[in-house]
């Protein structure tokens, strides 16, 4: 009898916690999915301003073609891209050649003064700080998710209901080599 | 009732927790009723309930910069900033945001019990400051999970918890659009954005660890506890 009235009690108190493990991977499934969705916000923002900056910069006629013609055929890949890995891949390239005009704006003394230039300059470089934060921010949350996939008791409601690990963003080769210092 | 449990600090949790037991065994002893114990059971389930609510939240909630906060739940780490509007009742200090509570020591079913005979509490508005910026914030409905001041007298106590310039805090709650700026601004998105009231609305100078540890305990407590009634529940 006594083990009986136990036994049940343990038994009622797993199916709660179950359904208490699963609510709780269901809002953390949802916040990754929210993080995620976040970076794309910024992202899409990111390259409207890249756009407009072309737009700005294409008047200087001497302006340096090439780095004009690299920056639309990856605002072109960024468009094709399905994912948001990719398109982070593809904003990482983006770096270089906008760090360019940036620098060659320098030689225009009258672009360099336009209001409208000025102002996509300083919203693209916040922009791109902002999708940093926000990338940091998805891996945290899939950092919490994770451990909970792989750490007991929650694992066996991770491996009953079907949830599994997931990936991080890891900064891509270009990111990489954009941190190296030369003296 | 429910909306006050979802945004109750970690210690209440387990005060709130300890008095459902206490009560439970006093009323049980009174009536000799197992009904009272399995009752008892159902306020530790949601206890139980609330307290990992809360704690999942925290877990799956990262924490934002302020430039990069986005709509929905968030949580932010930063500096109390801004004009201090109020002065606090008891201490007299200016402050942002306080809650004073007058307290009496009465007898009631053979114990001794605080009864609450002032309530007072003011909201307004702060800035959370961090390195990157600062977000406006409403403290309207928030659990201020702060440090209070307490004044005893005979029989009577006297507590004031205060949002002061400066403290250091950890708060999650919502962010919706800030209802002072009419025309968005493109540059500074986050200067078009405020926290306020949500499902959950904590107001800490606890950091989040120590929050998930307690709010873990609490959660625990709540499930023994339930564990416990129930099987008395059965056995007597």
């Amino acid at each position: 009898m006594v083990i009986g009235i136990i036994t049940g009690a343990v038994v009622g108190l797993f199916l709660l916690y179950f359904v208490m493990a699963y609510n709780g991977f269901v809002v953390m499934k949802n916040n990754i999915e929210r993080a995620k969705s976040n970076i794309d916000v910024m992202l899409k923002q990111r390259y409207d301003e890249i756009g407009k900056l072309v737009e700005t910069v294409k008047g200087y006629k001497k302006y340096e073609k090439k780095t004009l013609t690299k920056i639309t055929k990856l605002r072109k890949a960024f468009e094709a891209a399905s994912t948001t890995q990719g398109k982070l891949a593809i904003n990482s390239r983006m770096n270089a050649p906008l760090g360019n005009i940036f620098a060659v704006a320098e030689n225009y003394p009258d672009l360099k003064a336009n209001e409208n230039f000025k102002h996509l300059q300083e919203r693209i470089s916040a922009l791109e700080n902002e999708i940093s934060d926000r990338r940091e921010d998805y891996n945290s949350t899939v950092f919490e998710f994770n451990n909970k996939v792989q750490t007991i008791p929650s694992s066996l409601i991770a491996s009953i209901a079907g949830f599994k690990e997931r990936d991080m963003f890891k900064a891509s080769e270009e990111e990489k080599k954009d941190v190296k210092i030369s003296f | 009732m429910l909306r006050f449990l979802s945004k109750i600090g970690p210690l209440p949790a387990l005060g709130i927790q300890l008095a459902v037991l206490l009560i439970s065994f006093q009323l049980y002893q009174e009536f000799y009723s197992p009904l009272i114990l399995f009752l008892g059971a159902i306020a530790s389930i949601v206890m139980l309930f609330v307290s990992y609510r809360i704690k999942n939240f925290l877990e799956a909630i990262p924490t934002s910069k302020v430039r990069s906060v986005a709509m929905g739940m968030a949580e932010l780490k930063g500096e109390a900033s801004g004009e201090t509007k109020l002065t606090s009742p008891m201490t007299k200090t200016k402050c942002f945001a306080y809650h004073y509570l007058e307290q009496k020591r009465q007898r009631i079913n053979n114990s001794n019990v605080w009864v609450t005979t002032k309530d007072d509490r003011k909201d307004g508005y702060f800035y959370i400051k961090d390195k990157t910026g600062e977000l406006l914030c409403y403290t309207k409905g928030a659990n201020l999970d702060l440090p209070g001041k307490t004044i005893h007298g005979f029989n009577t106590k006297r507590i004031e918890t205060i949002v002061t310039q400066g403290t250091k805090l950890f708060v999650i709650g919502h962010i919706k659009e800030n209802p002072f700026v009419k025309d968005a601004t493109s540059s500074e998105g986050y200067k078009d954005l405020m926290m306020g009231d949500g499902e959950i609305f904590i107001i800490s100078n606890n950091s989040e660890k120590s929050l998930r540890k307690w709010y873990g305990v609490a959660t625990v407590f709540s499930g023994l506890s339930a564990f416990g009634l129930i099987v008395l529940g059965f056995l007597i």
